[in-house]
Protein backbone atom coordinates (compact mmCIF):
# COMPACT_ATOMS: atom_id res chain seq x y z
CA UNK A 1 0.00 0.00 0.00
CA UNK A 2 1.67 3.68 -0.98
CA UNK A 3 2.26 5.66 2.08
CA UNK A 4 0.92 9.07 1.84
CA UNK A 5 3.29 10.38 3.72
CA UNK A 6 6.05 9.02 1.34
CA UNK A 7 4.90 10.84 -1.53
CA UNK A 8 7.26 13.73 -1.58
CA UNK A 9 10.35 11.40 -0.99
CA UNK A 10 9.07 9.34 -3.75
CA UNK A 11 8.84 12.32 -6.28
CA UNK A 12 12.20 13.62 -5.59
CA UNK A 13 13.77 10.25 -6.18
CA UNK A 14 11.50 10.32 -9.56
CA UNK A 15 12.36 13.24 -10.78
CA UNK A 16 16.36 12.93 -9.33
CA UNK A 17 16.37 9.38 -11.15
CA UNK A 18 14.54 11.07 -14.14
CA UNK A 19 17.98 13.89 -14.21
CA UNK A 20 20.36 11.21 -13.40
CA UNK A 21 19.38 8.92 -16.71
CA UNK A 22 18.76 11.64 -18.88
CA UNK A 23 22.39 12.53 -18.28
CA UNK A 24 23.76 9.72 -18.54
CA UNK A 25 22.46 8.75 -21.59
CA UNK A 26 23.39 12.23 -23.18
CA UNK A 27 27.03 11.79 -21.31
CA UNK A 28 27.33 8.70 -23.41
CA UNK A 29 26.19 10.20 -26.24
CA UNK A 30 28.49 13.01 -26.49
CA UNK A 31 30.99 11.08 -25.50
CA UNK A 32 30.27 8.10 -28.45
CA UNK A 33 30.13 11.21 -30.93
CA UNK A 34 33.52 12.25 -29.74
CA UNK A 35 35.24 8.48 -29.89
CA UNK A 36 35.99 8.48 -33.34
CA UNK A 37 37.81 11.82 -33.19
CA UNK A 38 39.62 11.04 -30.49
CA UNK A 39 40.88 7.53 -32.57
CA UNK A 40 42.02 9.93 -35.06
CA UNK A 41 44.45 11.67 -32.36
CA UNK A 42 47.38 11.49 -32.31
CA UNK A 43 49.16 9.10 -30.16
CA UNK A 44 50.77 10.88 -27.71
CA UNK A 45 47.50 12.59 -27.02
CA UNK A 46 45.66 9.74 -26.72
CA UNK A 47 48.53 8.17 -23.89
CA UNK A 48 47.89 11.12 -22.47
CA UNK A 49 44.36 11.22 -22.13
CA UNK A 50 44.85 7.97 -20.78
CA UNK A 51 46.89 9.12 -17.95
CA UNK A 52 44.70 11.72 -17.04
CA UNK A 53 41.85 9.27 -16.77
CA UNK A 54 40.48 8.84 -13.59
CA UNK A 55 43.10 11.13 -11.81
CA UNK A 56 42.35 12.14 -8.33
CA UNK A 57 43.73 14.65 -5.68
CA UNK A 58 46.28 12.29 -4.56
CA UNK A 59 47.63 12.19 -7.81
CA UNK A 60 47.45 15.57 -8.35
CA UNK A 61 49.04 16.66 -4.93
CA UNK A 62 51.92 14.31 -6.06
CA UNK A 63 52.82 15.77 -9.13
CA UNK A 64 52.72 19.18 -6.83
CA UNK A 65 55.19 18.23 -4.88
CA UNK A 66 57.25 17.12 -7.44
CA UNK A 67 57.35 20.12 -9.46
CA UNK A 68 57.32 22.27 -6.38
CA UNK A 69 60.62 20.01 -5.01
CA UNK A 70 61.95 20.95 -8.32
CA UNK A 71 61.42 24.44 -8.38
CA UNK A 72 62.61 24.54 -4.67
CA UNK A 73 65.75 23.88 -5.71
CA UNK A 74 66.07 25.90 -8.07
CA UNK A 75 64.30 29.33 -6.70
CA UNK A 76 63.94 28.69 -2.78
CA UNK A 77 63.73 32.17 -2.66
CA UNK A 78 61.07 33.28 -4.84
CA UNK A 79 59.09 30.26 -3.88
CA UNK A 80 58.54 31.68 -0.22
CA UNK A 81 57.92 34.58 -1.34
CA UNK A 82 55.08 33.75 -3.45
CA UNK A 83 53.28 32.40 -0.81
CA UNK A 84 53.64 35.30 1.30
CA UNK A 85 51.78 37.51 -1.16
CA UNK A 86 49.03 35.45 -1.42
CA UNK A 87 47.00 37.99 0.23
CA UNK A 88 46.51 38.44 4.40
CA UNK A 89 42.84 37.58 4.44
CA UNK A 90 43.84 34.07 3.22
CA UNK A 91 46.47 33.76 5.65
CA UNK A 92 44.42 35.30 8.22
CA UNK A 93 41.78 32.12 7.50
CA UNK A 94 44.37 30.01 7.27
CA UNK A 95 45.41 29.89 10.82
CA UNK A 96 42.35 30.75 12.17
CA UNK A 97 40.99 27.61 10.88
CA UNK A 98 43.87 25.38 11.21
CA UNK A 99 44.52 26.35 14.65
CA UNK A 100 40.77 25.70 15.52
CA UNK A 101 40.96 22.11 14.10
CA UNK A 102 43.95 20.86 15.09
CA UNK A 103 43.17 22.75 18.86
CA UNK A 104 39.71 21.18 18.93
CA UNK A 105 40.76 18.11 17.70
CA UNK A 106 42.28 16.27 20.89
CA UNK A 107 39.15 17.30 22.68
CA UNK A 108 37.11 16.31 20.50
CA UNK A 109 38.90 12.44 20.47
CA UNK A 110 39.15 12.89 24.60
CA UNK A 111 35.19 13.24 25.25
CA UNK A 112 34.41 10.26 22.65
CA UNK A 113 36.42 7.95 24.61
CA UNK A 114 34.39 9.29 27.09
CA UNK A 115 31.41 8.62 25.61
CA UNK A 116 32.40 5.88 24.46
CA UNK A 117 32.97 4.26 28.00
CA UNK A 118 30.30 5.67 29.89
CA UNK A 119 28.11 4.42 27.24
CA UNK A 120 28.66 1.12 26.31
CA UNK A 121 26.35 -1.63 28.25
CA UNK B 1 8.46 26.09 14.01
CA UNK B 2 8.49 23.13 11.63
CA UNK B 3 5.26 24.59 10.63
CA UNK B 4 6.73 27.91 9.02
CA UNK B 5 6.08 28.51 5.22
CA UNK B 6 9.84 29.53 5.36
CA UNK B 7 10.95 26.60 7.33
CA UNK B 8 9.61 24.15 5.10
CA UNK B 9 10.77 25.76 2.58
CA UNK B 10 14.63 25.36 3.50
CA UNK B 11 13.94 21.68 4.53
CA UNK B 12 12.94 21.37 0.70
CA UNK B 13 15.76 23.14 -0.52
CA UNK B 14 18.09 21.04 1.71
CA UNK B 15 16.38 17.96 0.97
CA UNK B 16 16.45 18.85 -2.48
CA UNK B 17 20.28 19.65 -2.58
CA UNK B 18 20.71 15.95 -0.67
CA UNK B 19 19.46 14.03 -4.03
CA UNK B 20 21.49 16.50 -6.39
CA UNK B 21 24.17 15.42 -4.86
CA UNK B 22 23.18 12.01 -4.78
CA UNK B 23 22.78 12.10 -8.13
CA UNK B 24 25.62 13.72 -9.10
CA UNK B 25 27.64 11.30 -7.63
CA UNK B 26 25.90 8.28 -9.53
CA UNK B 27 26.37 10.64 -12.64
CA UNK B 28 30.03 11.55 -12.21
CA UNK B 29 31.21 7.95 -11.38
CA UNK B 30 29.38 6.47 -14.07
CA UNK B 31 29.71 9.01 -17.05
CA UNK B 32 32.70 8.18 -19.49
CA UNK B 33 36.01 8.99 -18.43
CA UNK B 34 36.90 12.27 -18.22
CA UNK B 35 37.34 13.92 -21.78
CA UNK B 36 40.71 16.20 -22.20
CA UNK B 37 39.22 19.34 -21.82
CA UNK B 38 37.92 18.32 -18.67
CA UNK B 39 41.30 16.96 -17.30
CA UNK B 40 42.53 20.45 -18.21
CA UNK B 41 40.03 22.38 -16.25
CA UNK B 42 40.34 20.27 -13.80
CA UNK B 43 44.38 20.45 -13.69
CA UNK B 44 43.80 24.17 -13.51
CA UNK B 45 41.47 24.72 -10.84
CA UNK B 46 43.69 22.50 -8.68
CA UNK B 47 46.40 24.82 -9.80
CA UNK B 48 44.49 28.23 -8.71
CA UNK B 49 44.22 26.32 -5.60
CA UNK B 50 47.81 25.46 -4.82
CA UNK B 51 48.11 29.34 -5.81
CA UNK B 52 45.09 31.35 -4.17
CA UNK B 53 43.15 29.28 -1.46
CA UNK B 54 44.23 27.49 1.68
CA UNK B 55 45.50 24.43 -0.02
CA UNK B 56 48.43 26.15 -1.03
CA UNK B 57 49.05 27.62 2.30
CA UNK B 58 48.51 24.37 3.98
CA UNK B 59 51.44 23.28 1.83
CA UNK B 60 53.94 25.63 4.02
CA UNK B 61 52.52 24.07 7.38
CA UNK B 62 56.54 22.61 7.44
CA UNK B 63 58.33 25.78 7.16
CA UNK B 64 55.74 27.62 9.68
CA UNK B 65 56.84 27.42 13.06
CA UNK B 66 53.95 28.79 15.04
CA UNK B 67 51.61 26.12 13.56
CA UNK B 68 54.36 23.41 13.83
CA UNK B 69 54.62 23.94 17.19
CA UNK B 70 50.63 24.22 17.90
CA UNK B 71 50.90 20.90 15.94
CA UNK B 72 53.08 19.54 18.29
CA UNK B 73 51.34 20.56 21.63
CA UNK B 74 48.23 19.58 20.22
CA UNK B 75 49.90 16.23 19.95
CA UNK B 76 51.37 16.88 23.51
CA UNK B 77 47.86 17.14 24.85
CA UNK B 78 46.29 14.13 23.25
CA UNK B 79 47.76 11.18 25.14
CA UNK B 80 47.31 13.07 28.90
CA UNK B 81 43.62 14.03 27.58
CA UNK B 82 42.62 10.80 26.56
CA UNK B 83 43.78 9.74 29.71
CA UNK B 84 41.60 12.15 31.74
CA UNK B 85 38.68 10.91 29.92
CA UNK B 86 39.57 7.27 30.26
CA UNK B 87 39.62 7.84 34.39
CA UNK B 88 36.63 9.86 34.75
CA UNK B 89 34.40 7.06 31.93
CA UNK B 90 35.66 4.81 34.39
CA UNK B 91 34.95 6.72 37.28
CA UNK B 92 31.91 7.45 36.82
CA UNK B 93 30.80 3.84 36.03
CA UNK B 94 32.12 3.02 38.79
CA UNK B 95 29.55 5.66 41.02
CA UNK B 96 27.45 4.62 38.67
CA UNK B 97 26.98 0.39 39.33
CA UNK B 98 27.37 1.40 42.59
CA UNK B 99 24.08 3.33 43.00
CA UNK B 100 22.62 1.05 40.56
CA UNK B 101 22.82 -1.74 43.37
CA UNK B 102 22.45 -0.54 46.19
CA UNK C 1 11.57 31.57 18.71
CA UNK C 2 12.07 31.57 22.10
CA UNK C 3 11.42 27.86 22.62
CA UNK C 4 12.89 26.24 19.87
CA UNK C 5 15.38 23.72 20.78
CA UNK C 6 19.07 23.85 20.63
CA UNK C 7 19.31 20.47 19.21
CA UNK C 8 17.05 21.46 16.69
CA UNK C 9 18.97 24.36 15.96
CA UNK C 10 21.91 22.11 16.16
CA UNK C 11 20.39 20.08 13.69
CA UNK C 12 19.56 22.07 10.98
CA UNK C 13 22.91 24.08 11.37
CA UNK C 14 24.22 20.77 11.09
CA UNK C 15 22.73 19.65 8.22
CA UNK C 16 23.43 23.14 6.21
CA UNK C 17 27.23 22.58 6.99
CA UNK C 18 27.14 18.75 6.13
CA UNK C 19 25.33 19.27 2.74
CA UNK C 20 28.22 22.25 2.01
CA UNK C 21 30.74 20.53 3.19
CA UNK C 22 29.86 17.69 0.82
CA UNK C 23 29.21 19.36 -2.30
CA UNK C 24 32.72 21.51 -2.12
CA UNK C 25 34.45 18.37 -1.44
CA UNK C 26 32.62 16.44 -4.35
CA UNK C 27 33.78 19.19 -6.66
CA UNK C 28 37.31 18.20 -5.87
CA UNK C 29 37.12 14.40 -6.11
CA UNK C 30 38.34 13.85 -10.04
CA UNK C 31 38.02 15.32 -13.14
CA UNK C 32 34.89 13.82 -13.94
CA UNK C 33 33.55 15.70 -10.91
CA UNK C 34 34.80 19.19 -11.52
CA UNK C 35 31.78 20.47 -13.16
CA UNK C 36 29.73 20.43 -10.22
CA UNK C 37 31.47 23.82 -9.08
CA UNK C 38 32.15 24.50 -12.68
CA UNK C 39 35.95 23.40 -12.30
CA UNK C 40 36.85 26.22 -10.10
CA UNK C 41 38.52 23.85 -7.52
CA UNK C 42 39.94 27.34 -5.16
CA UNK C 43 36.66 28.30 -3.88
CA UNK C 44 35.77 24.62 -2.97
CA UNK C 45 38.57 24.12 -1.72
CA UNK C 46 38.32 27.48 0.10
CA UNK C 47 34.52 26.77 1.19
CA UNK C 48 35.30 22.87 2.11
CA UNK C 49 38.54 24.10 4.96
CA UNK C 50 35.94 27.07 6.38
CA UNK C 51 33.25 25.03 6.81
CA UNK C 52 35.27 21.99 8.06
CA UNK C 53 36.47 24.38 10.94
CA UNK C 54 32.94 24.94 11.89
CA UNK C 55 32.15 21.37 10.95
CA UNK C 56 34.76 20.53 14.05
CA UNK C 57 33.95 23.67 16.24
CA UNK C 58 29.98 21.97 16.22
CA UNK C 59 31.29 18.46 16.53
CA UNK C 60 33.03 19.93 19.77
CA UNK C 61 30.22 21.34 20.73
CA UNK C 62 28.09 18.43 20.76
CA UNK C 63 30.54 16.29 21.95
CA UNK C 64 30.83 18.41 25.20
CA UNK C 65 27.41 18.66 25.63
CA UNK C 66 26.83 14.95 25.91
CA UNK C 67 29.74 14.69 27.99
CA UNK C 68 27.95 16.95 30.47
CA UNK C 69 25.05 15.05 29.93
CA UNK C 70 27.09 11.72 30.44
CA UNK C 71 28.56 13.01 34.14
CA UNK C 72 25.44 14.46 35.26
CA UNK C 73 23.71 11.00 34.05
CA UNK C 74 20.94 12.79 32.16
CA UNK C 75 19.76 9.68 30.02
CA UNK C 76 17.01 11.57 28.18
CA UNK C 77 17.11 10.85 24.49
CA UNK C 78 17.90 14.58 22.33
CA UNK C 79 15.64 13.76 19.61
CA UNK C 80 17.17 15.90 17.41
CA UNK C 81 20.38 15.44 18.40
CA UNK C 82 23.03 14.84 15.88
CA UNK C 83 25.25 12.31 18.27
CA UNK C 84 23.72 9.61 20.49
CA UNK C 85 24.84 6.37 21.71
CA UNK C 86 22.43 4.10 19.25
CA UNK C 87 20.81 4.21 15.48
CA UNK C 88 21.42 7.16 12.81
CA UNK C 89 22.78 9.11 15.94
CA UNK C 90 25.75 6.66 16.49
CA UNK C 91 26.21 6.18 12.98
CA UNK C 92 26.68 9.45 12.80
CA UNK C 93 29.01 10.09 15.38
CA UNK C 94 31.24 7.41 14.21
CA UNK C 95 31.35 8.87 10.90
CA UNK C 96 31.71 11.90 11.74
CA UNK C 97 34.95 11.22 13.60
CA UNK C 98 36.41 9.47 10.76
CA UNK C 99 35.79 12.24 8.79
CA UNK C 100 37.51 14.91 10.70
CA UNK C 101 40.30 12.45 11.50
CA UNK C 102 41.03 11.83 8.01
CA UNK C 103 40.17 15.79 7.23
CA UNK C 104 42.66 16.62 9.58
CA UNK C 105 45.28 13.84 8.08
CA UNK C 106 45.04 15.17 4.69
CA UNK C 107 45.02 18.87 5.97
CA UNK C 108 48.24 18.55 8.41
CA UNK C 109 50.00 16.02 6.17
CA UNK C 110 49.97 17.50 2.87
CA UNK C 111 53.15 19.36 3.11
CA UNK C 112 54.98 16.10 4.55
CA UNK C 113 53.51 12.39 4.38
CA UNK C 114 51.84 12.17 1.02
CA UNK C 115 51.58 8.53 1.57
CA UNK C 116 49.48 9.47 4.54
CA UNK C 117 47.29 11.58 2.49
CA UNK C 118 46.52 9.58 -0.28
CA UNK C 119 45.06 6.82 2.24
CA UNK C 120 42.89 9.58 3.95
CA UNK C 121 41.59 11.29 0.80
CA UNK C 122 40.53 7.31 -0.19
CA UNK C 123 38.57 7.25 3.06
CA UNK C 124 37.39 10.47 2.89
CA UNK C 125 36.13 10.14 -0.37
CA UNK C 126 34.53 6.74 0.21
CA UNK C 127 32.76 7.60 3.55
CA UNK C 128 31.22 10.61 1.83
CA UNK C 129 29.31 8.37 -0.94
CA UNK C 130 28.38 5.94 1.93
CA UNK C 131 27.42 9.12 4.64
CA UNK C 132 25.32 10.89 1.31
CA UNK C 133 23.07 7.64 0.77
CA UNK C 134 22.33 7.30 4.47
CA UNK C 135 21.22 10.90 4.14
CA UNK C 136 18.88 10.10 1.49
CA UNK C 137 17.78 6.93 3.61
CA UNK C 138 17.08 9.33 6.53
CA UNK C 139 15.31 11.89 4.87
CA UNK C 140 12.98 8.92 3.68
CA UNK C 141 12.56 7.80 7.28
CA UNK C 142 11.90 10.97 8.17
CA UNK C 143 10.04 12.53 5.17
CA UNK C 144 6.86 13.59 7.36
CA UNK C 145 9.08 16.62 7.37
CA UNK C 146 8.41 17.56 3.92
CA UNK C 147 5.04 17.67 4.52
CA UNK C 148 3.47 21.07 3.51
CA UNK C 149 1.92 22.70 6.72
CA UNK C 150 -1.42 22.93 5.12
CA UNK C 151 -1.99 19.36 4.73
CA UNK C 152 -4.81 17.37 6.95
CA UNK C 153 -2.00 14.85 8.24
CA UNK C 154 0.78 17.43 8.50
CA UNK C 155 -0.36 18.46 12.01
CA UNK C 156 -0.89 15.39 13.55
CA UNK C 157 2.63 14.09 12.07
CA UNK C 158 4.70 17.05 12.37
CA UNK C 159 7.02 16.56 15.39
CA UNK C 160 6.28 17.91 18.33
CA UNK C 161 9.66 17.65 19.48
CA UNK C 162 10.64 21.09 17.21
CA UNK C 163 7.79 23.03 17.93
C1 LIG D 1 16.98 17.55 4.43
C2 LIG D 1 17.58 16.77 5.17
C3 LIG D 1 17.10 16.28 6.52
C4 LIG D 1 15.81 16.11 7.01
C5 LIG D 1 14.50 16.37 6.30
C6 LIG D 1 15.93 15.63 8.36
C7 LIG D 1 14.88 15.36 9.21
C8 LIG D 1 15.01 14.95 10.51
C9 LIG D 1 13.93 14.86 11.44
C10 LIG D 1 12.49 15.20 11.14
C11 LIG D 1 14.45 14.43 12.63
C12 LIG D 1 13.66 14.34 13.91
C13 LIG D 1 13.64 13.04 14.56
C14 LIG D 1 12.40 12.88 15.40
O1 LIG D 1 11.80 13.86 15.81
O2 LIG D 1 12.07 11.72 15.63
C15 LIG D 1 15.85 14.19 12.44
C16 LIG D 1 16.73 13.69 13.38
C17 LIG D 1 18.06 13.41 13.15
N1 LIG D 1 18.81 13.82 12.05
FE1 LIG D 1 18.04 14.63 10.38
N2 LIG D 1 17.27 15.48 8.67
C18 LIG D 1 18.01 15.86 7.57
C19 LIG D 1 19.38 15.86 7.45
C20 LIG D 1 20.25 15.27 8.34
C21 LIG D 1 21.67 15.13 8.16
C22 LIG D 1 22.46 15.65 6.97
C23 LIG D 1 22.16 14.48 9.25
C24 LIG D 1 23.57 14.05 9.57
C25 LIG D 1 24.45 13.67 8.75
C26 LIG D 1 21.05 14.19 10.13
C27 LIG D 1 21.13 13.52 11.32
C28 LIG D 1 20.09 13.33 12.19
C29 LIG D 1 20.18 12.58 13.41
C30 LIG D 1 21.45 11.85 13.90
C31 LIG D 1 18.92 12.65 14.02
C32 LIG D 1 18.53 11.99 15.32
C33 LIG D 1 18.42 10.51 15.13
C34 LIG D 1 17.06 9.96 15.33
O3 LIG D 1 16.36 10.43 16.23
O4 LIG D 1 16.69 9.07 14.56
N3 LIG D 1 19.91 14.71 9.54
N4 LIG D 1 16.18 14.53 11.13
C1 LIG E 1 30.71 15.96 6.37
C2 LIG E 1 31.87 16.05 6.24
C3 LIG E 1 32.77 16.02 5.04
C4 LIG E 1 32.57 15.58 3.75
C5 LIG E 1 31.31 14.96 3.16
C6 LIG E 1 33.80 15.78 3.04
C7 LIG E 1 34.02 15.45 1.71
C8 LIG E 1 35.21 15.61 1.04
C9 LIG E 1 35.51 15.16 -0.28
C10 LIG E 1 34.51 14.39 -1.18
C11 LIG E 1 36.78 15.52 -0.60
C12 LIG E 1 37.51 15.24 -1.89
C13 LIG E 1 38.28 13.95 -1.68
C14 LIG E 1 39.02 13.48 -2.88
O1 LIG E 1 39.36 14.30 -3.73
O2 LIG E 1 39.30 12.27 -2.96
C15 LIG E 1 37.33 16.21 0.54
C16 LIG E 1 38.60 16.74 0.63
C17 LIG E 1 39.14 17.30 1.78
N1 LIG E 1 38.52 17.42 3.00
FE1 LIG E 1 36.64 16.88 3.42
N2 LIG E 1 34.71 16.34 3.89
C18 LIG E 1 34.11 16.50 5.12
C19 LIG E 1 34.67 16.99 6.27
C20 LIG E 1 35.96 17.44 6.39
C21 LIG E 1 36.57 17.88 7.60
C22 LIG E 1 35.87 17.92 8.96
C23 LIG E 1 37.86 18.24 7.29
C24 LIG E 1 38.97 18.76 8.16
C25 LIG E 1 39.06 18.74 9.38
C26 LIG E 1 38.04 18.03 5.89
C27 LIG E 1 39.21 18.30 5.20
C28 LIG E 1 39.41 18.02 3.88
C29 LIG E 1 40.63 18.31 3.20
C30 LIG E 1 41.86 18.99 3.82
C31 LIG E 1 40.48 17.86 1.88
C32 LIG E 1 41.54 17.91 0.81
C33 LIG E 1 41.23 18.69 -0.37
C34 LIG E 1 41.28 20.16 -0.23
O3 LIG E 1 41.24 20.75 0.85
O4 LIG E 1 41.32 20.80 -1.27
N3 LIG E 1 36.87 17.54 5.35
N4 LIG E 1 36.34 16.24 1.52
Amino acid sequence: MPDKRKLHFWQLVFVFGAITILALAANYGYGSMKQPGMMNDTMGSMMGLMHLKNITVSDLVKQQERLESIQGQAQTQNHSNHHATSGSFLKTAHYLTTAAVILLLPFIIAGSIFLAIVWIK
Amino acid sequence: MMQKPWFKLVIWILATSFFFMASSIIISHLSPGPTEHQSMRYMEGMMGAMHNSLMGLSMTIEEDFDLKRLIINASAITIPLICISIILGLYIRLIRGKRNAG
Amino acid sequence: MKNVRFDFIIHWLWTIVFALLVLSGLAMVGAKYGWILNYDIASADYIHRLLAAVYVMLTFISVAIEVIRGIKGDDKKLTWFIIGKSGYQLFTFITTLIFIITGVIIWVCMDSNIAAVSFALYIHEKLTYIVIASVIWHIYVKCHALLWPKKTEAKKNSMEAGK
